[in-house]
């Protein structure tokens, strides 16, 4: 299948829901499941062209990652007027932040997504709506850094094979947070876990992860060499 | 259970951080960590959360709303010249300046805030969306309220956004009845409290136009403001009034 993901033909912001073809980078897991196989590899990056400050390279950066940073910020925020304004502040950021992106650390889309993401939690704590968390006095931002040299890279494959080393109750908490977007008091409530259980071993399950792809990355590395 | 450990302690941190249900006192621990003790952070957890989230959106995702979108394009086009991206950038080391140079830092300081005063005094060609946007963008002491309906207007809502640094700001309202400007118009009044609590700023009058989108309006104060605590919208005779009988209060955000 190679349509891309769109909007009903005809639609009039057709447009802001495409995601061109060769969005998705081979070296991440973002498209695991079923995106992968839609957008092939490619080294049309957008964001190089917004830091270089090209010509209507904010408007392409919108038009392919418009509806992405809407649905992530909208799985967040409920409140529409909210969300318009993050997506607004999302996308400055990404502006302001063009130039660090490094296309061997993350794939473009996974790059925009830790930003959206980012801002999106800045957003709740700021407004006291992380349930279950006390809020803070004021906002606190997350780092600017979005590069480390020790980050990871890994294949689609590896992810799932990494999803796979998590004990099956960790799995399914993962399942509710990130596939579901449960808050952790609602995880807590279905699963009957305490919070404080629910907190540790997500925490916990993302390190798993981590040093799982960690160490895939060098024993894929020591075997091409 | 708390890791002594400082390293598993810093890794549990970033986890929360990736994950987003810090503590403020884990929030203070992860900053004392990466200050004090030079613990470098490590964006892998955060991307590999990006990436999970990212995984779990549907094929068929919801497009961005069409006037968000008309918004974000025209934000677009007013940072889209080769100017502007000079301008964000040259403000970052003139910062830096200050705080290596004590002895240029009074120099610099001049220079910006000349430049402050002329980005805010001069007149800003751009929609009022974009301009707003921008200001959040730029702004490093933004501060933000909702706007609550009052009396008769309860259906009002929206929210104020405003920078004593640019002395700007924007009011962007939604469910504020049409006015028509030759019966009244609506006026903004500022609390500042460094000045007589009796006494707010003028804010400008303004009217609602009749398409029904939420109105982006910017803030005309007449005097400088510090850190205002609140923002109070009057009805008013065409024009405005110099002090308002608060005869018709439609609308206020406070701290």
């Amino acid at each position: 299948m190679s349509a891309p993901i769109c909007l009903p033909h005809g639609s009039p912001s057709r447009s802001f829901g495409q995601i061109p073809r060769a969005v998705y980078h081979p070296a991440d897991f973002s498209h695991s499941r079923n995106l992968n196989t839609l957008y092939p590899t490619t080294s049309d990056e957008i964001l190089p062209q917004v830091a270089a400050g090209e010509n209507d390279a904010m408007k392409r950066c919108i038009d392919r990652y418009g509806a992405i940073v809407w649905n992530v910020v909208r799985r967040h925020v409920k409140e529409t007027a909210d969300a318009e304004d993050l997506v607004q502040e999302v996308f400055t950021e990404i502006w302001k932040k063009a130039a660090s992106f490094n296309p061997n650390v993350a794939s473009e889309v996974t790059f925009i997504g830790m930003i959206t993401r980012r801002r999106s939690i800045d957003f709740l704590r700021r407004q006291g709506r992380l349930p279950g968390f006390e809020s803070l006095d004021c906002a606190e931002s997350l780092p600017d850094s979005p590069e480390d040299p020790s980050t990871i890279s890994c294949h689609a494959d590896a992810v799932k094979s990494s999803l796979a080393v998590l004990p099956e109750a960790t799995r399914q908490l993962f399942d509710l947070f990130f596939e579901n977007g449960f808050t952790h008091p609602e995880i807590a409530e279905k699963t009957g876990l305490p919070l404080g259980t629910v907190k540790t071993r997500l925490r916990r399950g993302l390190l798993t992860l981590r040093d799982h792809l960690r160490r895939a990355g060098i024993t894929n590395t020591q075997t091409a060499s | 259970m708390i890791p002594s450990d400082p390293d598993i302690l810093f890794d549990e941190l970033l986890a929360g951080r990736a994950i987003g249900d810090m503590s403020p006192a884990e929030l203070r621990e992860l900053a004392v960590l990466e200050a004090e003790l030079g613990f470098t952070p490590d964006t892998a957890l955060e991307l590999l959360a990006a990436s999970l989230e990212l995984n779990s959106l549907p094929e068929n995702l919801a497009p961005l709303p069409t006037a968000l979108a008309g918004r974000l394009y025209q934000w677009a086009d007013s940072i889209e010249t080769p100017s502007s991206r000079k301008i964000i950038q040259a403000q970052v080391p003139a910062w830096k300046i200050i705080a290596r140079n004590p002895i240029n830092g009074w120099a610099a300081a001049a220079a910006i805030l000349i430049l402050s005063l002329l980005l805010a005094r001069k007149d800003d060609p751009q929609p009022p969306e974009s301009a707003a946007i921008r200001l959040r963008t730029e702004a490093v002491d933004l501060i933000e309220r909702k706007f609550e309906g009052l009396g008769n207007f309860k259906q009002a809502n929206g929210k104020v956004i405003w920078s004593d640094q640019f002395q700007k700001g924007y009011m962007t309202l939604s469910g504020l009845p049409v006015n028509d400007p030759r019966q009244a118009q609506y006026q903004l009044w500022i609390v500042d409290p460094t000045r007589d609590a009796d006494a707010p700023v003028d804010g400008g009058v303004f009217d609602i136009p009749a398409d029904g989108t939420p109105a982006v309006i910017p803030i005309a104060a007449k005097l400088a403001l510090s850190k205002p605590q609140a923002f109070v919208i009057t009805l008013e005779q065409p024009g405005g009034v110099v002090k308002s009988k608060q005869e018709q209060v439609v609308a206020l955000a406070k701290n």
